[in-house]
């Protein structure tokens, strides 16, 4: 992975995240859309416009890191933290391509369903984002050497 | 990459990864399981409303067990700018639409063939056929059904209004002091629970019809699946050479307006604010959504076609090298 294309793939990151918080009605309620240049994040059509977008980068990209260390074989192997990771953001991706889908005209879902699919999404994003913090403080790399 | 790696290999991870690309999108193309042309579509013959508003009471009389009963005090708000939207005080409510009163009967003022006349329009959930208010709530509170109506689990609910912004003609009306949110966070997070009309679903799983509908002596509605209420809709309209609201509104609503006076006509003369819907054009809120969404579930194919095309081109040149 370059430089270049973390430095995309976390500022996308977090975009995706400010966005999909901001589906929540709580940037205005807390004054953050007050802050001058965060207005938009109030406004749920621009934050779910933005999440799509960012959606649709990170998957291209995740696509492509997939893609390149399956057809590459390397000779490492993920270290434990990276499978939570990996875990975590398949929960996430896969809740929001449910949650894409329901966005859809003429689509039925049970409404227990979307619930539960809503609340993986949310949980999944929060544990990451823990988890991420966690690997970053405590230094825990993506990959590990086989030995 | 590893060198390692034969062209073979190489080969068969392709088309590996080609199928489960190709199945990960087929997958959401048969998920769509509802059909909007048979969505249950009201139908509103504006020329017959007299604005008796025996369809109000009937309204509130089968949901009486439905209204909130908030508990109070309130709670402080967290920020002290947080509203407190209380109606449990003005129940008796009529001219507008409150947690308490789910229809309302706007009067328009209006010249017909040169003389003046009075044309009354009830007015709840429009029921669209792709619903923001059920898309966009964080919480799935909001639901549509397989008939196509909307409606809010008062149970699920935490009142944080984002349906009534979501929503073109800002219906959901919220009531302060009820609901989930007082046994989470009362102070932080949520304010209550939000109120509808909800075409009286259990009526119509019970096989009966909306009580509005059942209640008008005038018979100014009509029910039925969309493509024939449609149907209807404009064979009425080219009788009275009238207008049709509700085909395209918000891409297409579950609820169709019929007048002899064209809706912007109308929309200059109601009473419009807070629990008073307009009659505007209101352009498809969901069109992002439906759009986007169809492309964002590509964007995977993408990335995976041109990682491995890299892949591919690197190895082609390593073999030009290689003697």
């Amino acid at each position: 992975m370059t430089p270049l294309f973390r430095i995309l793939f976390r500022v996308n990151m977090l975009c995706l995240a400010l966005s999909g918080v901001g589906h929540m009605p709580i940037f205005k309620r807390y004054y953050i859309a007050d802050i001058p240049g965060l207005a938009w994040l109030a406004k749920f059509h621009i934050t779910l416009t933005l999440h799509y977008l960012t959606a649709a980068l990170f998957l291209a990209l995740v696509a492509w890191i997939v893609t390149t260390r399956w057809l590459s074989a390397p000779d490492d192997r993920l270290s434990p933290v990276a499978q939570v990771k990996t875990g975590l953001y398949l929960a996430i991706i896969a809740s929001g391509a449910l949650l894409v889908i329901k966005n859809l005209k003429g689509i039925y879902m049970p409404p227990h369903g979307i619930t539960l699919i809503d609340l993986v999404h949310l949980m999944g994003a929060f544990a990451l984002g823990l988890t991420a913090l966690a690997a970053r403080i405590k230094r825990w790399p993506w990959i590990t050497p086989v030995h | 990459m590893n060198p390692i790696l034969s062209r073979r290999t190489f080969l068969k991870r392709s088309v590996l990864t080609a199928t489960t690309a190709a199945v990960a999108t087929a997958l959401p193309a048969n998920a769509e399981a509802a059909d909007p042309s048979g969505y249950l579509t009201t139908l509103f013959d504006l020329s017959r409303c007299v604005g008796c508003g025996e369809c109000v009471t009937a309204c509130r009389e089968i949901h009486e067990g439905d209204v909130p009963q908030p508990k109070r005090p309130f709670p402080t708000m967290i920020p002290a700018r947080v509203p407190v939207e209380d109606f449990s005080q003005n129940q008796e409510e009529e001219e507008r639409l409150t947690p308490y009163n789910w229809l309302t009967i706007q009067e328009a003022s209006v010249e017909v063939n040169g003389e003046e006349q009075t044309l009354y329009i009830p007015r709840r959930c429009m029921h669209c056929i792709n619903p923001p208010c059920v898309k966009l709530c964080p919480w799935g509170a909001a639901v549509q059904e397989k008939n196509g109506l909307s409606r809010i689990n008062d149970a699920l609910c935490l009142g944080g209004a984002k349906c009534r912004a979501a929503c073109p003609w800002h219906i959901p009306q919220r009531q302060t002091g009820v609901g989930l949110y007082l046994d989470i966070l009362p102070s932080l997070a949520g304010n209550g629970v939000m109120y509808k009309c909800d075409r009286c679903h259990n009526r119509l799983k019970a096989g009966e019809n909306p009580a509005c509908i059942d209640a008008c002596p005038e018979g100014v509605q009509s029910i039925g699946p969309r493509e024939a209420m449609v149907k209807k809709a404009k064979a009425l309209a080219t009788e009275m050479n009238g207008y049709i609201y509700g085909l395209d509104e918000n891409g297409g609503t579950t609820t169709l307006y019929v007048s002899p006076v064209p809706f912007h006509r109308l929309n200059e003369a109601i009473d419009k604010g807070p629990g008073c819907p307009d009659l505007a054009p209101h352009k498809n809120s969901m069109a992002m959504a439906e759009n986007v969404g169809k492309a964002l579930l590509l964007a995977p194919i993408a990335g995976m076609a041109a990682a491995a095309g890299r892949i591919f081109l690197t190895l082609k040149h390593a073999s030009k090298e290689t003697p």
